[in-house]
């Protein structure tokens, strides 16, 4: 912990009505961390993504990117929303979607300039996208739209990747290969995702953030049923990740 | 056929009503194509009914106290974006009443409009040519006022397009980009009140919403990018109201009507054409 926090969060409550959704919440992330922000349906993940990107306002405590308020340092952080937020037949092609990220970084109105599209073919090429670009959004698969959307987010430049449920109605096959994207990207941003899935990539998570009204940290290699049972409630079917994708009997 | 572009060159009505139909063409074709991908085209039929509202006003003033210089057409323009920021208001604030104040404005303005138009002394033909449209009664100082609306909309609605796409095909991302959402959805629906104005003076109060969908709805058959179905978008329109007037002209057919049901009905052909080829 001998790292400077760029994300700070204290003593945070917040709630959309009267009831809380997140209580006394506390929380460091460092530079080039990956977190992995887990918690049941309702637990408030997406909430405590939505106040670090300044989205939401806490109602008591604070919380700090780079010493200061998260909306103005938008620019600084790349955001990936839930894939079944978006119209799936809306008329748009990838790179008008990388395009997308580029907004807030340039001029105000008018076209794009050709530095915008460079760093938008850049984040696609990055993620693998790049050859796929012309594509209408309605044609890409799922893990293509996810790899898509994080080129999005990687349009910008930013220094902190944030992605909600980068992961869901994914296959396992797909999903490592996301995971390795993300590793990479890892080497250079601090990446933080939330999911509801109790995943277990601990080869590429550094911490695991359990967010349910309260929030509390466990080192990855903590991670068991008895404690998965706790944070979800009753009994929980775990997938094991200690082996290979492929072998037979990977349901413990 | 012949004798509709021989009667163009003759009579100056047709010119305008050619004319009128290519700058709503325009209007029509971009904005319409963001109404339609962010699925709010029943903001369009709201806002198009509440006109008859300011046009009843303007038609009342203009005869009982003699504002002959307040024309139909700017009570349409103030009546249209009066309803477009209430309902733009309204959806941004509370999600969940948006259709009831949608409901709320398209009939409490043409309640407005129908008292308006029956306290005015007189023949009213007017109220026809407000619901169904007339474009042959175009005059030279409407043409000018669709004119100037026509620039304003079209040169906002390309100018901001980056934004308009990113607000219409995810409102949360584009509010992380900084850009400011309830802003640029606002300007939007402002943009489709003085769409609406324009295409009222073509096919009527009770027809605009088919104008501004079904020539979208044609071209995103053959489009996959926004600005690819603007423009095609826009030809179909143009065609549509060309042919529209052209097929209208000889049997003496109410022009608003006939455009429609080309429109419709080459919506249909493409539609069906389109699920045939696919099976």
């Amino acid at each position: 912990m001998s790292d400077k926090a760029i994300i700070s969060v204290e003593k945070l409550s917040f709630s959309y009505n009267s009831a809380p959704v997140l209580e006394d919440v506390n929380v460091l992330i460092n530079e080039k961390d990956f977190i992995w922000i887990v918690g049941p349906n309702g637990g408030g993940k997406t909430t405590l993504l939505k106040l670090m990107l300044g989205l939401l306002s806490p109602k008591k405590g604070k919380i700090h990117v780079f010493d200061k308020s998260p909306a103005d340092v938008r620019s600084r952080m790349g955001y990936m929303p839930q894939v079944a937020n978006l119209d799936p037949k809306f008329p748009v092609n990838a790179l008008d979607i990388a395009m997308m990220g580029r907004l807030g970084n340039g001029s105000r109105f008018g076209p794009f300039r050709d530095r915008d599209r460079e760093a938008a073919e850049r984040a696609l090429k990055e993620t693998g996208m790049y050859d796929l670009r012309f594509r209408p959004f309605s044609e890409l698969s799922g893990g293509e739209q996810r790899r898509l959307l994080i080129a999005r987010a990687l349009a910008g430049e930013p220094d902190i990747l944030l992605l909600d449920e980068p992961t869901a109605n994914l296959d396992l096959v797909v999903e490592k290969e996301l995971f390795k994207i993300l590793k990479r990207l890892n080497e250079r941003l601090t990446v933080i995702l939330v999911s509801h899935e109790p995943a277990f990539v601990s080869e590429f998570v550094k911490r695991v953030i359990c967010v349910n009204r309260k929030v509390s940290e466990h080192p990855t290699c903590e991670i068991d049923g008895e404690f998965m049972g706790d944070l979800y409630g009753g009994e929980l079917r775990m997938i094991r990740h200690d082996r290979r994708v492929g072998d037979k009997e990977n349901h413990g | 056929m012949a004798e509709f572009i021989s009667a163009t060159f003759e009579y100056p009505f047709l010119q305008y009503a050619l004319l009128t139909g290519l700058l709503a063409s325009v209007a029509c074709g971009i904005i319409g194509s963001y109404i339609v991908t962010r699925r709010i085209t029943y903001i369009g039929g709201g806002i198009a009914h509440s006109v008859l509202g300011g046009m009843g006003a303007a038609y009342f003033l203009s005869v009982v106290y003699k504002w002959s210089a307040f024309q139909p057409l700017y009570g349409a323009v103030i009546a249209a974006l009066i309803a477009a920021i209430v309902i733009g208001l309204v959806s941004l604030r509370a999600r969940q009443r948006e259709d009831t104040v949608i409901g709320a404005v398209w009939a409490i303005g043409m309640a407005i409009g129908i008292i308006f138009i029956s306290k005015t002394p007189g023949y009213n033909e007017n109220l026809m040519s407000y619901l169904f449209g007339n474009i042959l009664m175009v005059t030279p100082s409407d043409l000018w006022l669709i004119g100037i609306l026509d620039i304003i909309v079209v040169a906002v609605g390309l100018l901001f397009y980056n934004q308009f796409l990113a607000v219409c095909f995810d409102e949360e991302f584009a509010r992380v980009r900084g850009i400011n959402v309830e802003f640029y959805y606002l300007l939007l629906l402002c943009l489709t009140a003085l769409t609406v104005v324009i295409l009222v003076t073509v096919v009527g109060i009770v027809m605009v919403i088919a104008l501004l969908t079904l020539p979208v709805a044609v071209a995103s058959y053959f489009s996959k990018t926004l600005w690819r179905t603007m423009i095609l978008a826009t030809i179909f329109s143009i065609l549509f109201t060309f042919f529209g007037l052209t097929i209208s002209y000889t049997p003496n057919l109410p022009a608003g009507a006939t455009i429609i049901l080309l429109a419709g009905a080459t919506y249909l052909l493409v539609a069906i054409g389109n699920a045939v080829i696919r099976r």
